[in-house]
């Protein structure tokens, strides 16, 4: 039994590693995760602001009227 | 017996998950040096604006800049043009290094320049000078 357990763990450290080494050759990146990464640093170049999120008219005036 | 082999499993699955994890670049990942050369390229952006504009200067496929029309600028000021592509050359070609090594992986760094590449042609705005896939410079 213990040798079966053995073969076994063996056998998944073996397919692991496999599976790490072909991801590290194959799989550079996500393509689309990578192009929004790199959106992000260029609009930074650019002098692009990122989007602000809830901002609307009401909120602004708020601010302006605390001030 | 099931009992045992779910643990193994769950714990060769808790060690290696993470360093399968690690394989995926982040481009938008930060160090010193690297907002140092972001800065240093956003600088410059507003004055390289108008050579794009002109059509003097248009972007590569591999993320870099290149004079295209020397004529389009004054005499003067070529020489000074083209200290300023190479600087931004030199600092774009210095950014995808940094965030290659920061990843751990500097064997990415023609995957980066080929990325950031497809991403500064998309970013760009219409009218600029650009490379495409297969090396024919034309208006965006």
């Amino acid at each position: 039994m213990k040798q079966k357990i053995l073969i076994g763990a063996c056998c998944f450290v073996s397919a692991m590693t496999l599976a790490g080494c072909a991801s590290d050759v194959i799989i550079f990146y996500p393509k689309a995760d990578a192009a929004k990464a790199a959106d992000t640093v260029i609009d930074d170049i650019f002098g692009i602001a990122p989007p602000q999120k809830n901002v609307t008219p009401a909120n602004v005036n708020q601010e302006t009227v605390k001030k | 017996m099931n009992k045992i082999l779910f643990v193994i499993g769950l714990v060769f699955y808790s060690i290696y998950t993470p360093a399968m994890a690690q394989t995926e670049a982040n481009l938008g990942i930060d160090s010193p040096s690297i907002a140092v050369i972001k800065k240093s390229l956003a600088t410059r952006m507003p004055i390289l604006k108008p050579l794009f504009e002109s059509h003097s200067i248009g972007l590569t496929r591999d993320g870099l800049i290149q004079i295209m029309k020397p004529d389009n600028i004054h005499p003067t000021e070529r020489r000074n043009v083209e200290m300023l592509v190479d600087d931004d050359n030199k600092d774009r070609a210095t950014l995808y290094r940094e965030i290659a090594r920061a990843n751990g992986r500097p064997d990415w760094e023609a995957d980066l320049k080929r990325t950031f590449g497809e991403r500064w042609i998309n970013r760009a705005p219409t009218g600029w000078m650009i490379e495409d896939a297969a090396g024919v410079w034309k208006k965006k």
